[in-house]
């Protein structure tokens, strides 16, 4: 009676030895190293070469871990499980012609990827979101990419994190997100890719704080799209920063409304090729009531309009902000659109003059 | 033997391919590696690393990487194509800097990524210095003691310099900037600067967040160029300079520059938080808004010509001590919302309202 949990707990030893050899087995954390093998288990004392050959080795909900500096290769990912490449180490992939650096395709997913540099030579995304519950960039380098630095296109209940990276000089659009997918981005970097620098296509709601968006060779962020849900977008604390054409270019219609709330920011010197009648901020929605709220905010020196909101379906709120050194008018609202200031914002030196339209107080309550 | 023979044959093929690879000089490859037991005369791969930055950028594709394996110095190095060279956070990858330049960047075009660099002058004149290209990122990298610039980058025809997470300490000037391109600066630490911790001479455009200045001459300095100049300045702190946290000198073209929610403290010898100057025809503005100005010994806001004037709002002016006025509308007019908080600062003439909309 004594010995039988002896034996099964040796049963249970013998049947762990017995996966762990088979070559189907998978382990809750693997590794890869520049002097692993594809062949190995992918285990601390056997690592494997690439990602590709250690995510096939890792249990669902498991950790792939970058042992030293190396190139790792791109990889598809259609479990849930975590990348890492600590501090210290460089974990690279060269994404070549025709390929897309890291794919995440896993429905019930949930992936991060931490410590990445992906780097375009003639590749489309460097990363690709496909679908999956949750895709979590950390401490990643985005560049050279030939369409994408990030596309997700997930559909379905979605979350994309993005923080403490950098997507820049990307041939092509910086972060592009289309769909229902949740978007959070903090404290990332997005610096002169050729095409927008933030494209949200179809009504997605984000947040986005301590971010910049500069420099970006068609507009900072691109918001468009018509939708029926309802669209919740903030911007904190971030900086949309001469860029080649608008700030912030916002021709989305939402049935059901849509708002755009951006506090302590700064919109300045986009468009200054005056391309577009616009340079801050631009909303032309075609039915529901779509708005944006400015609060602490400077808009200063765009090419042309500061802020313009140019339907009957569109509304702005100017509250403790600034609105100066733009190249025409600083607050335009026309075609039915609705202007509100609390009283206490700062409009000087905007090129025309330095407000249009119908701007009532709104008063404090 | 002769079984003996067959084995052999297929090892010496083996090992013929790898010195025929490895001495081939004309191959590059998208990423190569550098490290402390490399050697230049190999290919700077993972399996061969090379020993400095030099022999391995020119055995690098356009637009490829060069990556520091372990902490070393790594030397000077001239680049003519668009690469990124990253040392990863742990890695001290360092260039001392004897004479001339520790990295020049030279090739039009060229858009390049500097990743956790130590740049120490020892006698050197730059530790970064942009001659062309199109776009300079620099992050994570600590560059001190140049004898004339930390960074010096002339970024003409619309060219961009982005810097973050870095430092630029007991340098003359931390980043000079020339010519009509684009600069940002966030998370920029600027230490002991015995001149400007930035200056700027005729830019299109510059913003910086979170930038602190302690320690130095003066923090930003502006002067008049070729073309109207815009200055954003947001979230940061300028202390303990002589010559204050903002300069402003106009002349022949516009600069206007933008304060918000920014620190100025413990400022002044000759000037203390913000001056606006203008010699010539154009306006030089500066609008300040959510900021505080304590602790200054000369004029904490201040404009001088007739085409200087400076916009307050929501300001915190407190124990600001001045030989004459602390706020000083010595040229154009200074401009105030009403809304500010004045305490142990003296007011000159010239101080106007203006009405917030």
């Amino acid at each position: 009676m004594i010995q039988i949990p002896g034996l099964v707990a040796f049963v249970a030893a013998a049947t762990a030895a017995v996966f762990t050899t088979s070559a189907t087995a998978t382990a809750q954390r693997t590794f890869v190293a520049s002097y692993g093998n594809d062949a190995n288990p992918c285990s601390r004392a056997a690592p494997c070469r690439s990602f590709g050959a250690a995510i096939a080795q890792t249990d669902d909900a498991g950790e792939l871990i970058v042992l030293d500096s190396a190139g790792y290769g791109k990889v598809t990912i259609s479990k849930s499980v975590t990348v890492t490449a600590p501090a210290g180490v460089y974990a690279g992939i060269s994404v070549f012609s025709g390929d897309d650096g890291v794919t995440v395709d896993a429905s019930l997913g949930i992936v991060k990827l931490r410590g990445l540099f992906i780097n375009g030579q003639g590749g489309n995304a460097g990363v690709k979101f496909v679908q999956g519950i949750e895709l979590r960039i950390e401490r990643c380098e985005i560049t050279g990419m030939g369409a994408y630095g990030i596309s997700a296109t997930s559909i379905g209940s979605t979350t994309l994190l993005v923080q403490d990276t950098a997507v820049a000089d990307n041939l092509g659009t910086g972060i592009y997100v289309n769909g229902t997918v949740q978007t959070f981005l903090s404290n990332v970097t997005v610096v002169g890719n050729t095409g927008n620098g933030l494209e949200f296509a179809a009504g997605v709601n984000f947040s986005v704080r301590n971010s910049v968006v500069d420099h970006n060779h068609n507009d900072g962020i691109s918001i468009y799209g018509l939708v029926n849900n309802p669209v919740r977008m903030t911007i904190d604390n971030s900086r949309i920063f001469g860029n080649d054409e608008l700030g912030i270019d916002m021709p989305l219609t939402s049935i059901q409304g849509a708002s755009l709330v951006i506090s302590d920011s700064e919109i300045v010197r986009n468009n200054m090729s005056t391309f577009f009648g616009t340079g801050g901020v631009f909303m032309n929605a075609t039915a529901g009531l779509v708005g944006t709220t400015l609060i602490r905010t400077t808009v200063n020196g765009n090419g042309a309009f500061g802020i313009v909101a140019d339907s009957s379906h569109n509304y702005i709120i100017l509250d403790n902000s600034i609105v100066t050194e733009n190249g025409d008018i600083g607050l335009v609202v026309a075609n039915g659109g609705l202007g509100y200031t609390r009283g206490n914002n700062v409009l000087h030196h905007n090129g025309t003059s330095e407000e249009s339209g119908s701007i009532v107080p709104l008063a404090p309550h | 033997m002769k079984a003996a023979n067959r084995i052999r044959l297929p090892l010496l093929t083996l090992v013929c391919v790898i010195v025929v690879t490895a001495s081939d000089a004309e191959a590059t490859a998208q990423r190569t590696f550098v490290a402390s037991n490399g050697m230049d005369l190999g290919p700077c791969s993972l399996a061969q690393p090379c020993r400095t930055f030099g022999a391995a950028i020119a055995q690098t594709n356009d637009r490829g990487e060069v990556i520091v394996l372990d902490s070393a110095g790594y030397g000077g190095v001239s680049i003519a194509k668009s690469v990124t060279i990253a040392a990863p956070g742990g890695v001290y990858a360092g260039i001392s800097v004897f004479a001339g330049d520790g990295i020049t960047i030279d090739a039009p075009g060229a858009v390049v990524l500097l990743r956790g660099l130590t740049i120490n002058g020892l006698g050197g004149d730059y530790g970064v210095r942009f001659v062309q290209g199109a776009e300079l990122r620099i992050e994570s990298c600590n560059v001190s003691g140049m004898f004339v610039a930390a960074v010096d980058a002339h970024l003409d025809g619309g060219a961009m310099l982005s810097v973050r997470d870095s430092s630029m300490s007991a340098n003359s000037q931390g980043a000079w900037l020339h010519g009509a391109g684009h600069a940002s600066f966030d998370r920029v630490r600027f230490n002991g600067n015995s001149n400007k911790a930035i200056l700027i001479e005729g830019m299109l455009d510059v913003a910086s967040a979170n930038i602190e200045v302690d320690g130095s001459e003066a923090g930003i300095g502006v002067t008049a160029g070729a073309v109207d100049t815009s200055v954003t300045v947001s979230r940061s702190r300028f202390a303990a300079t002589c010559g204050g946290g903002l300069s402003i000198g106009g002349g022949a073209t516009v600069i206007s520059a933008m304060v918000t929610d920014t620190e100025f403290t413990q400022n002044g010898c000759s000037a203390g938080g913000v001056l606006v100057s203008s010699s010539g025809p154009a306006a030089a503005r500066a609008s300040l808004t959510r900021s505080t100005f304590s602790g200054s010994t000369d004029r904490t806001v201040g404009t001088a010509g007739a085409s200087a004037v400076a916009y307050l709002d929501n300001l915190v002016f407190t124990g600001n001590p001045s030989v004459g006025f602390s706020i000083s509308a010595a040229g154009g007019p200074i401009y105030t919302r009403l809304n500010n908080t004045v305490q142990g600062t003296s007011i000159s003439a010239n101080v106007l309202p203006y009405s917030a909309r």
